[in-house]
């Protein structure tokens, strides 16, 4: 095996990078919103993902109690906002030393068409999971297992296994509804 | 016819002199039966002179002594001259006076014949005489040997002798018995025992039996020095001497040895005399018949003491005298020789009975004629005695009718007297002690009288009986009844004696459960000790052991912190690679969401990003587990942790434990240790406890013996007492026959009531 090169280690160790396959769906991140619930949030909004020292994010007084601070990437800065706390949870990420933190992109056009600035947001999480990818009829409607302070801001669910399963959260509405009103 | 007697019998006495003097007491007694007819009593004068000793010497004289001794004479034979005889043998007499009190030893020395005299006629008490003659007097007169003369010869003591024949040295023709023949020989005397006999007893043994024949002249020396001296002149060719007689001439400087040969020498053990004959035994001290047993027993006992230094051993050239030895040989020697006593043994020759019993011939004549004499004279008295007899008896014969008739006279009165006082006594004989007896004159009164004191004091007897019996009889009811109670109480002591005998018996045998006990209580609490002292050792190993396991836990417990550490250090490299796998999720999202900008162009790489999401996503799931295994291993750790150091201080505080426990222990073995010695010297005290109370039993058992032996004695005195009584009843009957007072029909009470006022 030694004799190998380190393209056929490669090709035997992760046979399906090399195998391509077409795959439908669309990719959605996936996350841990609070201890017990898991989300997952369209790809087309996310920017980038990072974890950020809270060193970083410079605490801004005189604002909601779900907005961190203020936080820089790519020269754009930006409010950070625990998105637990906004959705109407107890706040998941304070006072910690780094935050996984989700950069999205927002067009903020549909209500304020003359301009087209992308509005960003840095929404810290409890953890990142990872990218999934779901097919439209994976989804099921709104049950009544949805709590009620997420219930308006859930697209529909996708059932991972037999007890878990994960909310796909409509990020337009949350972020028109509990920020831009 | 006198004179012609004595000269018979002075020619028979000249001939016969060895067959001696009783055959010549024969012929008297033949020759005195004469003696009525001739009425001339001849045999003191003739005997006399020839009988009689000389009194030479005097051991203490008679005028000396406070008390009158009696005077003891003893005959000495001597053979040598008479002033050394007397030198020799006067201290033996002082000895003997001195040594036997209230006797005074007399010697009498006497040659061979001599001797003989005075012992026929038992002049002397005592004999010192060769054995020869000894026997001889044994035989003839009854003498009897009292002890055996211990002879000192060259400083030592001897109580045999022999003889020795002799020749001059140079004398080349002898030098064997029978060259002897035909020659010149010289004896001490025709009848000396070691000058002659012995010497002729080895002759005749060499077949000679007449020994004046065999030689050419046979002469007497009279004594030994002189058949030296005859000898050694050249007077005969040889001669014969006792033993020890040519040593002591030798050692008086009188002669010299060496000129001497001894003829048929023999060796004799333990003598060491020349000597040719067989040995015989020494001279004996003999008593003549007649003494008392008393005095020879005092003589032999003084002879038998006499000590070996006194002057009378030193004289007598003796160690004293030793008990009487055995005369047998001499005896056989005499009767072989044919000599006196035995002269009779053996042939009688014609020669023999002319020549021996010429004296019985003459002693038979004489006692014919003398028989026929006395006949003729005693029948002429006879007839003059009938005579005078007739006349006497005639008298006799009117003396006698007178008499008679006065005592038929004498004897009426008398018979008249004795009937009266027969019939006043009477009733005496009956008991009544009342009668008297008329007194009459004469012996009848005299009797009367004394009867009648006799019958007053019988009455006082009888009175004073009556009372005595009265008087016994009562204290012997009081000692029957207190020997009775004293037998009684004999009877419960031993009763009570048999009873604390049962329970000392049982107190013995309890008590010899209880050393029984005591013994197994001492071997239980030995086996304890042993017990305690492994259970010491074992508590040792047991403390040893903890130690070890305390360190053990001490180590477990520091590996086990490490671990821990370990633990802590993993789980920071997990939280490492968990960072890690974060950072690459994050990167693999971003990746993904450049190449979804990317459009079509970029779905390729999507997937990869995709796959190297999925990949830090397990990575970050896999740090979980890990991370909380090593939660989990931590945890468990501090649980451990924890859990040693209880079991440290529970291993200190057991440690403890055992050491309080180890100290409790040592104090049981010493505690178990004492208990054995006092258990030992318990059985030791209940042993010697028991054994007392056997020496108690034993003690009490004697008791109980001793008690019933005086229960079975005083029975018996009260049963002779019983029978007591019975005599004194049957006294007091036949003392109450007796009448004593003239009050006759009074009872008897009243007669003793009398009596006893």
């Amino acid at each position: 095996m030694s004799s190998l090169t380190t393209t056929d280690r490669l090709k035997d160790l992760l046979p399906q990078l090399f195998n391509e396959q077409r795959q439908e769906g669309n990719y959605y991140l996936r996350f841990q919103l609070t201890n017990d619930i898991n989300a997952l949030l369209d790809l087309s909004y996310v920017q980038e993902s990072v974890t950020i020292d809270s060193s970083q994010i410079t605490a801004v007084p005189n604002l909601p109690e779900y907005v961190v601070g203020m936080m820089s990437s790519r020269n754009q800065v930006f409010l950070a906002l625990d998105l637990a706390h906004l959705t109407g949870f107890a706040p998941e990420t304070i006072n910690q030393r780094q935050y996984q933190t989700v950069v999205v992109q927002i067009n903020s056009g549909k209500n304020n068409i003359q301009s087209h600035e992308v509005n960003l947001y840095g929404l810290t999480v409890k953890a990142i999971q990872g990218i999934s990818r779901i097919l439209p009829e994976q989804f099921n409607s709104v049950t009544t297992s949805v709590p009620d302070t997420l219930r308006p801001f859930v697209q529909g669910f996708v059932q991972d296994s037999v007890d878990e399963c994960s909310f796909v959260i409509d990020l337009n509405r949350l972020i028109t509804t509990q920020i831009q009103s | 016819m006198q004179k012609n007697l004595s000269q018979k019998f002075s020619l028979i006495s000249k001939t016969k002199k060895s067959n001696s003097t009783w055959k010549l007491a024969l012929v008297l007694l033949g020759l005195g039966s004469l003696m009525p007819t001739v009425n001339l009593p001849f045999v003191s004068e003739s005997i006399q002179p020839l009988v009689s000793g000389k009194v030479l010497a005097q051991a203490t004289p008679p005028a000396n002594t406070a008390q009158e001794d009696i005077t003891v004479k003893v005959g000495v034979l001597s053979r040598e001259a008479t002033d050394r005889t007397i030198a020799k043998w006067q201290p033996t007499m002082d000895y003997l006076s001195q040594a036997v009190p209230g006797y005074t030893f007399e010697m009498v020395t006497a040659g061979f014949d001599d001797m003989r005299a005075i012992a026929e006629k038992n002049e002397v008490d005592f004999f010192l005489v060769n054995p020869g003659m000894y026997v001889e007097f044994e035989a003839d007169f009854g003498v009897n040997r009292l002890a055996t003369m211990k002879n000192l010869r060259l400083g030592d003591a001897y109580t045999e002798f022999g003889g020795v024949i002799i020749t001059k040295a140079d004398n080349q023709q002898i030098n064997e018995l029978k060259d002897l023949k035909n020659k010149t020989f010289m004896a001490v005397s025709p009848i000396s025992f070691g000058g002659w006999y012995m010497a002729e007893g080895v002759l005749y043994d060499m077949g000679v039996e007449e020994s004046e024949k065999f030689f050419k002249d046979l002469s007497y020396g009279k004594t030994h020095d002189n058949v030296i001296k005859a000898v050694a002149n050249g007077e005969v060719e040889a001669g014969t001497i006792r033993t020890d007689a040519l040593e002591r001439a030798v050692q008086r400087g009188e002669v010299k040895l060496n000129d001497f040969k001894v003829i048929n020498p023999q060796e004799t053990p333990g003598f060491p005399f020349l000597h040719s004959t067989p040995l015989y035994p020494e001279w004996p001290f003999a008593a003549a018949k007649g003494n008392s047993l008393e005095l020879e027993e005092l003589v032999a006992k003084a002879l038998l003491n006499m000590p070996p230094n006194s002057t009378a051993a030193k004289a007598s050239q003796a160690e004293g005298w030793t008990v009487p030895l055995n005369y047998r040989p001499v005896h056989d020697l005499f009767i072989d020789l044919d000599v006196a006593p035995y002269d009779e043994i053996g042939q009688i020759t014609v020669e023999d009975l002319i020549k021996d019993y010429l004296w019985l011939w003459v002693s038979l004549i004489g006692l014919i004629l003398g028989l026929g004499g006395y006949a003729i004279y005693s029948q002429r008295q006879s007839i003059i005695q009938e005579k005078e007899n007739q006349k006497s008896l005639n008298e006799l014969n009117k003396s006698l009718e007178q008499s008679a008739a006065e005592q038929k006279q004498q004897r009426e009165d008398l018979e008249s007297a004795v009937v009266g006082l027969m019939e006043a006594l009477e009733p005496a004989s009956e008991g009544d002690l009342t009668v008297r007896a008329q007194l009459t004159d004469g012996d009848v009164g005299i009797i009367a009288d004394l009867f009648n004191a006799i019958v007053e004091n019988l009455k006082d007897i009888a009175l004073q009986v009556k009372d005595s019996a009265g008087q016994v009889s009562s204290s012997l009811v009081q000692n029957e009844s207190s020997v009775r109670e004293i037998a009684e109480q004999a009877i419960a002591e031993a009763e009570q004696i048999q009873a604390t005998l049962s329970s000392v018996e049982q107190m013995s045998s309890s008590i010899q459960e209880v050393a029984e006990n005591a013994e197994k209580t001492a071997t239980i609490s030995n086996d304890a000790f042993v017990s305690a002292k492994e259970g010491n050792t074992v508590m040792d190993q047991t403390v040893d052991s903890i130690q070890g396991l305390r360190t053990t836990i001490g180590d477990t417990s520091k590996k086990i912190k490490r671990l821990g550490e370990s633990a802590q250090q993993i789980s920071q490299v997990v939280a490492l690679i968990d960072e890690i796998a974060l950072k690459t999720n994050l990167l693999a999202i971003n990746a993904s969401v450049e190449a979804a900008r990317a459009g079509e162009l970029g779905q390729g790489f999507t997937a990869v990003a995709e796959q190297v999401g999925a990949l830090a996503e397990q990575s970050a799931k896999a740090t979980q587990e890990i991370a909380q295994l090593i939660t989990g291993i931590q945890q468990e750790t501090q649980e451990v942790v924890a859990a040693m150091e209880t079991g440290t201080s529970q291993v200190v505080d057991s440690t403890r434990l055992v050491e309080a426990t180890k100290v409790s222990l040592g104090t049981v073995l010493s505690k178990s240790q004492e208990i054995d010695s006092l258990m030992k010297s318990i059985s030791a005290a209940t042993i010697s406890q028991a054994e007392t109370s056997q020496t108690v039993t034993e003690v009490m058992m004697l008791n109980s013996k001793t008690s019933q032996e005086r229960s079975q004695s005083s029975s018996q005195v009260a049963q002779a007492i019983q029978s007591t009584t019975e005599i004194l009843g049957k006294l007091q009957e036949s003392v109450a026959q007796f009448k004593v007072s003239e009050a006759e029909d009074v009872e008897e009470d009243t007669v003793f009531s009398a009596a006893s006022v």
